[in-house]
């Protein structure tokens, strides 16, 4: 049996770092297994057994870099990007283009077949949306830890929520979403698994918008001008969120997916 | 050969090696270092890291042993990981063979006259 002294003061160290690991007694016991066994091997190679100690605790890394290693994958929990969350991409890239080409729709022409498409079209954001959003929560599977399940359930009530304020419920449900959103975007922020710009955008740049329209108008109702920037706050704060969103949408689409089989063809080009 | 070489192509690695047997990790990295005639030279703490995350995405299982008395954490290859170490398997080997036909001398553009 190797020495272990080092070995023992190397784990003690790396458990310290990664305490708050729910798997930290399973990662130390299979380190102490690998560590145990590198020294044997370099023992069995004419070492002695101090420098063969040294020597496989310098082959497997400081605790510093290991652990944070180990902590950044756990982060990101069992986040791969799949053949459903490239199809969820392409979901909330296709919301702002349904959004806008369907209410352009809707306004310039009031009637016939053509009304009818920008009317599906819009209807059709719902379900693209529902789509996006399961998307990125799969796309952080296990990453999202209490943020995720906050923005789960307020993503879930928000219908319910909004329906008290009665006429102004459709501007409620908008922007009880824009705070859900903002919960995920924090959870994604802390995983880590997609680029942080993006996520910015869509879980804040909605909010920032509306707010600072809000503040906007406030200043111009002091001059008896109460819509001083000529657009509805609403429309700012879903703007800039569309935005982030078809952001995210063109990351996920853009990402090899694991589970694809190797005939199929793939959704985007990468 | 350092960890930033083997960005993006470890997982295929480490799903290619347990493929072949189920292995534990100081024999996956071991497995590694040999099949690589020691040209992967990466701190051996940070494969553990990917296997974790290998496992978490099914693509990998783990099973604890005791030989010898010490706790042992074997890998085996899923069927998800079976069939995602052919798709990465055929992605590279087009990728090698499109670089091979650009560095032997295809031209790629027409010479001048």
């Amino acid at each position: 049996m190797a020495e272990t002294r080092l070995i023992a003061a190397y784990l003690g160290e790396l458990h310290h770092e990664i305490r708050k690991l729910s798997d930290a007694d399973e990662i130390l016991a299979e380190v102490e297994d690998h560590l145990l066994e590198a020294t044997e091997a370099f023992e069995r190679a004419g070492r002695d057994p101090l420098a063969a100690e040294l020597q496989a605790l310098a082959q497997f890394g400081t605790p510093s870099l290991v652990s944070q290693a180990l902590i950044t994958e756990a982060r990101k929990g069992a986040a791969v990007p799949t053949t459903f969350t490239r199809r969820a991409g392409i979901a909330a890239i296709l919301i702002p283009m349904f959004a806008i080409i369907g209410q352009t729709i809707n306004i310039t022409i009031k009637r016939g077949f053509v009304h009818g498409i920008g009317v599906t079209m819009l209807g059709l954001i719902v379900p693209l949306l529902g789509v996006a959003i399961v998307g990125m929560f799969k796309r952080h599977r296990g990453a999202l830890h209490g943020w995720g399940v906050a923005a789960a359930v307020v993503f879930l009530a928000s219908p319910f929520l909004a329906v008290p304020a009665g006429w102004g419920a459709g501007v409620a449900f908008v922007v009880i979403l824009m705070i859900a959103s903002a919960v995920l975007a924090i959870g994604m922020l802390r995983a880590g698994v997609l680029p942080r710009l993006p996520i910015i955008v869509f879980g804040f740049a909605g909010s920032v918008g509306l707010i600072a329209v809000l503040v906007a108008e406030a200043a111009g109702a002091h001059t008896g001008n109460p819509i001083v920037l000529g657009v509805e706050p609403i429309e700012v704060g879903i703007a800039t969120t569309s935005l982030g969103l078809a952001w995210l949408g063109w990351t996920m689409a853009h990402e090899h997916a694991l589970d694809m089989p190797p005939t199929a063809t793939p959704l985007a080009v990468n | 050969m350092g960890a930033e070489a083997l960005k993006g192509h470890l997982d295929m690695l480490l799903l290619a090696i347990i493929s072949d047997s189920p292995s534990h990790g100081y024999a996956v990295i071991e497995e590694l270092r040999r099949r690589s005639d020691e040209a992967f030279d990466l701190p051996e703490g940070t494969v553990y890291p990917a296997l974790h995350r290998l496992e978490r995405a099914g693509l990998l299982t783990s099973s604890w042993s005791s030989p010898g008395g010490r706790r042992r954490r074997v890998y085996r290859i899923s069927p998800k990981g079976g069939r995602a170490l052919e798709r990465q398997r055929g992605e590279w080997s087009e990728f090698v063979a499109a670089v091979q036909r650009v560095v032997r001398g295809g031209a790629l553009w027409p010479k001048p006259a």
